[in-house]
């Protein structure tokens, strides 16, 4: 579904009246339908959440007007809907292009995305995580008490910030797996 | 149970499969409009820590049937499956390398050499610069913004420095070993590195990472190559190494 620069505004601004806090929290919820819609099992999540914001976006300026409450919300309540079509729909599930390939060349492809990843990591974050994945069980949970005691934090905040330091290598690997994608598809 | 234990547990079984319909459904609310980001931190560390325990073989057979017939059907998480076990993968190679760098690094010369340049480098200007500094700092007792300002520059230098030496010396010197092989090859590729080296690509990154970050290898489009800092310090060496 398309839609103008200025429905897209209309939303923001429905969001909240400040520009920055706006984009903020767009990025926000947005990453929060993306993780709705995968959490039940949508084959393709971004796509439903595209939706889901389109669906809201041309509407914004006069659902603004009247209603009373988070647009997060809103935003939820259609996105329920769109769920509810989508589970309607007759399945036709394709498996990413990336784990068509066969294993061992796909989980060759993504370690070496991981190695070229890990580079772009600072090298705090990359000692991080390292020091926070200890294999042994007991071992690992004494080691993250002290980890979080040395950089002179709570453990909450150390899990924290490994996790989004995961994400950080994730996407980075993701788009590296595309980019493989892309050439070999530019060579065919 | 405290409050957090129990957030924990049952952020836990919505992700086992195991809440009734009703309450997903309270979950998913609070996980798409809770205006307090703690919920979804907290959510995506439990789903992480999961993943994790799940990879690394830490949860019951109930639990890991419960996660293959249910989270993991989801592409999206099955994708997030390959992520961690790649990581894991990753970070068990990292850990064993440094062990199988000194098993392969017991050629009869070297070393003397090593030992020698390991003298070298510790002796060299910036732990000297440091302490001249000081003492000149400490007799002139000026203590104005000149002064300051030289003592912090002189502190970079020698941070710098030491980072320097460091990235040379990591993984029993694995850091030399890439920028004579940069040099060599002119530009490479992370991959091709670890291939002409005979070692693992993840025991390659840390090295690598600390030349860059030291300045002395340069990245451009994932090429690697010796940049003009690190062709001055390899010849530098030589001239150690080749004097008597």
């Amino acid at each position: 579904m398309e839609y103008s620069a200025d429905v897209f505004y209309a939303l923001l601004k429905w969001l909240d009246t400040d520009d920055q806090r706006a984009a903020e929290k767009y990025e926000a919820i947005r990453r929060r339908l993306v993780h709705f819609f995968a959490l039940r099992r949508c084959s393709d999540p971004e796509d439903l959440t595209d939706e889901t914001i389109s669906r809201v976006a041309l509407h914004a300026s006069k659902i603004a007007a009247s209603y009373e409450g988070e647009p997060s919300q809103y935003l939820y309540a259609v996105a329920r809907r769109v769920l509810l079509e989508n589970l309607q729909k007759p399945v036709h599930y394709e498996l990413p292009e990336e784990l068509r390939v066969s294993d061992v060349e796909k989980d060759d492809r993504l370690y070496d995305c991981y190695n070229q990843c890990m580079l772009k990591l600072t090298a705090d974050e990359r000692e991080l995580l390292l020091a926070y994945h200890e294999e042994n069980k007991r071992a690992k949970i004494e080691a993250r008490r002290r980890l979080a005691a040395q950089l002179g934090i709570t453990a909450s905040a150390l899990r924290i910030r490994v996790v989004r330091t995961k994400m950080i290598l994730r996407e980075c690997a993701e788009n590296c797996m595309k980019s493989h994608l892309r050439k070999e598809s530019d060579k065919i | 149970m405290s409050q957090e234990l129990a957030q924990e547990q049952l952020i836990r079984s919505y992700l086992l499969g195991e809440l009734p319909e009703s309450e997903q459904e309270q979950i998913e609310e609070r996980l798409v409009t809770d205006q307090n980001p703690a919920f979804f931190d907290e959510f995506l560390i439990i789903e992480d820590e999961l993943l994790d325990d799940y990879v690394l073989g830490h949860i019951s057979e109930q639990e890991r049937t419960k996660l293959e017939t249910g989270l993991l059907r989801s592409p999206h998480e099955y994708r997030k499956l390959e992520f961690v076990k790649t990581l894991e993968r990753y970070i068990a190679h990292t850990k064993a390398a440094p062990s199988e760098a000194v098993r392969s690094n017991v050629s009869g010369s070297a070393p003397s050499v090593f030992t020698r340049l390991r003298s070298w480098l510790f002796d060299s200007a910036p732990a000297s610069s440091i302490k001249n500094t000081k003492s000149r700092a400490a007799e002139n007792k000026a203590n104005n913004g000149e002064e300051q300002q030289l003592w912090e520059g002189t502190l970079r230098e020698a941070h710098a420095n030491r980072n320097l030496i460091l990235s040379l010396m990591s993984d029993n010197w694995l850091g030399i070993e890439l920028l004579m092989q940069l040099k060599a090859v002119q530009h490479a590729t992370l991959a091709s590195l670890a291939s002409l080296l005979e070692r693992d690509g993840a025991a390659v990154v840390p090295a690598l990472a600390a030349l860059t970050d030291s300045g002395l290898v340069s990245e451009h489009r994932g090429e690697y190559s010796c940049s003009e800092t690190g062709n001055e310090v390899l010849e530098k060496l030589q001239m150690i190494i080749r004097s008597p």
